[in-house]
């Protein structure tokens, strides 16, 4: 094990966030978040068939109905375009000591996980996933919920190949000042 | 279960948890459901129409069945082993997940007995691990000799790196030092000062609560008051007595928050020992709260507008926990006096602290008005307007004074937002009416994220947030530039560090 060092840093000469070379998801997940949208636009339909024939002819105005039905129209709309362009902005980049995920079309955002301060990696897959052989890979700092990375629309192999990465680069930070300990795992 | 001639357990082979498992997933999944759909089954056994009450009965067993089903199907999906000293967890109905919790992460392991865990002589193994909500492991259902080996195991691994023993440990008294007491004529100076306008609104939120269960069960108050109708009408048509309904309102909210802060202060004592903080307080209900330093992750003072006029401040320090951050997990101190306040973070902050004073405030860029501005129009304006559409006159005129609320306050908010980056820490300053900061130590940072909205990016501004391990942080509306600056300093300050952050 390297001796532990931190040499002081000239903090302009740090690796730019903004030069980096992302890495884009695979291809086949823009259609799986297609799919989810279609399935929930279809449920969302049905449900607002159902109360618009069924039951509430009576109790809710006329007026509230059509301006439900407009205004889902018009969403549906916005959430297959913002599906379609904000797929493009998904990309993730690994670096030495983080990782860096961003997303957003109009609203934007990056964030970045350093390794020695993840919790804990997990591999999840939805159903539809399964079916076009995708995972999700979720990184957990002690940061909250609000803060954990989910990098959708990997292939299992590269997903796999991250966790183990990353999962390697938490257990060396956390033995860093048990270098006996790292010596005797060795054996 | 597997278990070897000798009595030691193989770890390594993926097992399954006690066959009471699939009670106890059943038990908390019937626990939700019914908290969730409670309101509907009231509705409907109250709401009359007494023919659907049988169809109601076929749904409740079919749910009933339906969830079990889950839980048998859950419980044979959920493996857990060892593997390089790691906890993996594979699980999953529908969804398939892998966690995987080295074990140096875990914090602690304890176990957990309820009725149910009793009657078949098992027990839960809770393991916090200190990460975020939801992160931390449980195992629902493990024979006793089984968790005590599980627990063991972990524990045997982590005591060879040497962790540091928990929390809470009654540490020696000669060393108990007091660095603050609040005297009685302070502590009322606090209540009076106190935020009436808080519990105002949890006295009203009180009476829409109960008016709104008793017309779900089939009182409706206005028919009741109906019958009163000579009272009522004299109370709508005499101002005088609306008037007095207020004042009266306002001297009940006063009461009732300086009652509350008095029984919550009373007595309160703030000790240094070792290296961590103590609060003791309370007139009935002693309570006392201890924070090691190494574990509080943020701190804030705050100041509403009266307690600016009697330069009181309330001190708030964040621990990090694995459960969300709730006010059990934060020492919180009242009527503290500003010297007391810098006192508290040269204990905290030890030398780092004179980076306070010395530090280089900064105001977020004049954008930050009209970004919220825009937004507190998009939302009240229409609304306002649908609302006089819709003949809603009253709930107009609130809307609109609700915008013109938003309106002051994102003015004020502005001016008094600043904030600055030392060697080892942020501070960030606040308030609309009043003032507030908030500390950080760079290092005890958990990640960072930049956002950006179409209409700052034409700016060219973003909005930096950090996360620690008790909560966020977020510096709005800055130069782009500056905020990439300024994450990669951050980055660094986190990535270069091996002290723990808690």
């Amino acid at each position: 094990m390297d001796p532990f060092t931190n040499e002081q840093i000239d903090v302009s000469q740090l690796p730019k966030v903004e030069t980096l070379v992302y890495q884009p998801l695979e291809d086949r997940y823009r259609t799986v978040l297609i799919i989810s949208r279609v399935i929930f636009t279809l449920i969302v339909t049905a449900l607002l068939t159902f109360g618009t024939l069924v039951q509430f002819e009576e109790k809710i105005p006329q007026k509230v109905i059509y301006g439900l039905w407009i205004f889902f129209f018009l969403y549906t709309i916005w959430g297959f375009v913002k599906t379609v362009m904000g797929f493009q902005h998904k990309s993730y980049a690994l670096r030495e000591k983080d990782l860096i995920y961003r997303s957003g079309w109009l609203w934007k955002d990056m964030t970045t996980a350093p390794f020695n301060r993840v919790q804990h990696v997990s591999i999840d897959q939805g159903p539809i996933e399964r079916k076009f052989n995708l995972a999700k890979l979720k990184i957990y700092t002690a940061g909250g919920k609000a803060s954990d990375m989910s990098i959708p629309g990997l292939s299992p192999v590269t997903a796999n190949e991250l966790k183990e990465f990353i999962v390697k680069k938490t257990m060396q930070v956390t033995e860093l000042p048990h270098a006996q300990i790292a010596d005797d795992e060795e054996q | 279960m597997m278990k070897s001639s000798n009595g030691a357990y193989d770890f390594t082979i993926p097992r399954r948890q006690s066959y009471a498992a699939i009670l106890l997933i059943a038990y908390k999944l019937y626990k939700v459901l019914l908290r969730q759909l409670l309101p509907f089954l009231l509705i409907f056994l109250f709401g009359g129409s007494l023919g659907k009450k049988d169809s109601l009965m076929y749904y409740v067993i079919g749910i009933a069945i339906l969830g079990f089903i889950y839980s048998v199907v859950s419980f044979f999906k959920y493996y857990f082993f060892f593997r390089d000293d790691k906890l993996i967890v594979q699980k999953g109905v529908f969804k398939r997940s892998v966690i995987e919790i080295p074990f140096d992460r875990i914090q602690s392991i304890n176990f957990e007995q309820n009725l149910i865990h009793r009657i078949f002589n098992v027990v839960k193994l809770n393991m916090d691990t200190a990460g975020s909500a939801g992160s931390e492991l449980q195992i629902n259902a493990l024979d006793h000799t089984l968790a005590s080996a599980i627990s063991e195991h972990i524990l045997k691994h982590k005591s060879e790196n040497a962790v540091a023993t928990e929390e809470g440990q009654p540490i020696t008294e000669s060393k108990k030092q007091v660095i603050f007491r609040l005297p009685i004529a302070q502590l009322l100076k606090v209540g009076i000062t106190e935020n009436h306008l808080r519990s105002g609104g949890i006295i009203i939120f009180f009476l829409i609560w109960i008016w709104e269960n008793l017309k779900d069960i089939g009182m409706d108050v206005m028919e009741k008051m109906e019958e009163y109708a000579p009272l009522a009408e004299a109370i709508s048509t005499s101002l005088v007595i609306i008037a007095s309904l207020v004042i009266l309102f306002m001297i009940v909210s006063f009461i009732i928050s300086l009652v509350r802060t008095v029984l919550k202060y009373y007595g309160l004592q703030m000790f240094r020992i070792g290296d961590g903080f103590v609060i003791e307080s309370g007139l009935f209900n002693k309570r006392e709260h201890a924070a090691k330093d190494h574990k509080i992750q943020l701190v804030r003072w705050t100041q509403n507008l009266l307690q600016k006029w009697s330069s009181i401040y309330e001190l708030r320090m964040k621990q990090a926990s694995s459960m969300e951050v709730s006010d059990k997990k934060s020492i919180q101190v009242a009527g503290l006096e500003w010297e007391d306040i810098k006192m508290t973070e040269a204990y905290l902050f030890k030398e780092q602290h004179r980076e306070l004073s010395a530090m280089n405030l900064h105001s977020v860029d004049p954008y930050y008005r009209f970004r919220r501005l825009y937004y507190w129009s998009v939302i009240f304006l229409p609304l306002a307007g649908l609302l006089v559409y819709l003949g809603e006159n009253k709930f107009a005129i609130a809307a609109f004074a609700w915008f013109c609320f938003g309106v002051v306050t994102t003015l004020l908010s502005y001016n008094k937002k600043r904030y600055g980056i030392s060697e080892n820490l942020l501070l960030l300053k606040g308030g609309t009416f009043g003032h507030s900061a908030t500390m950080l130590q760079l290092f005890k940072l958990q990640n960072l994220m930049i956002e950006s909205t179409p209409f700052q990016r034409r700016r060219d501004l973003a909005s930096l947030t950090l996360f620690t391990a008790s909560g966020q942080v977020t510096i709005p509306d800055i130069a782009y530039d500056k905020c990439l600056l300024m994450k990669n300093y951050l980055l660094y300050k986190i990535e270069s560090n091996s002290e723990s952050w808690m």
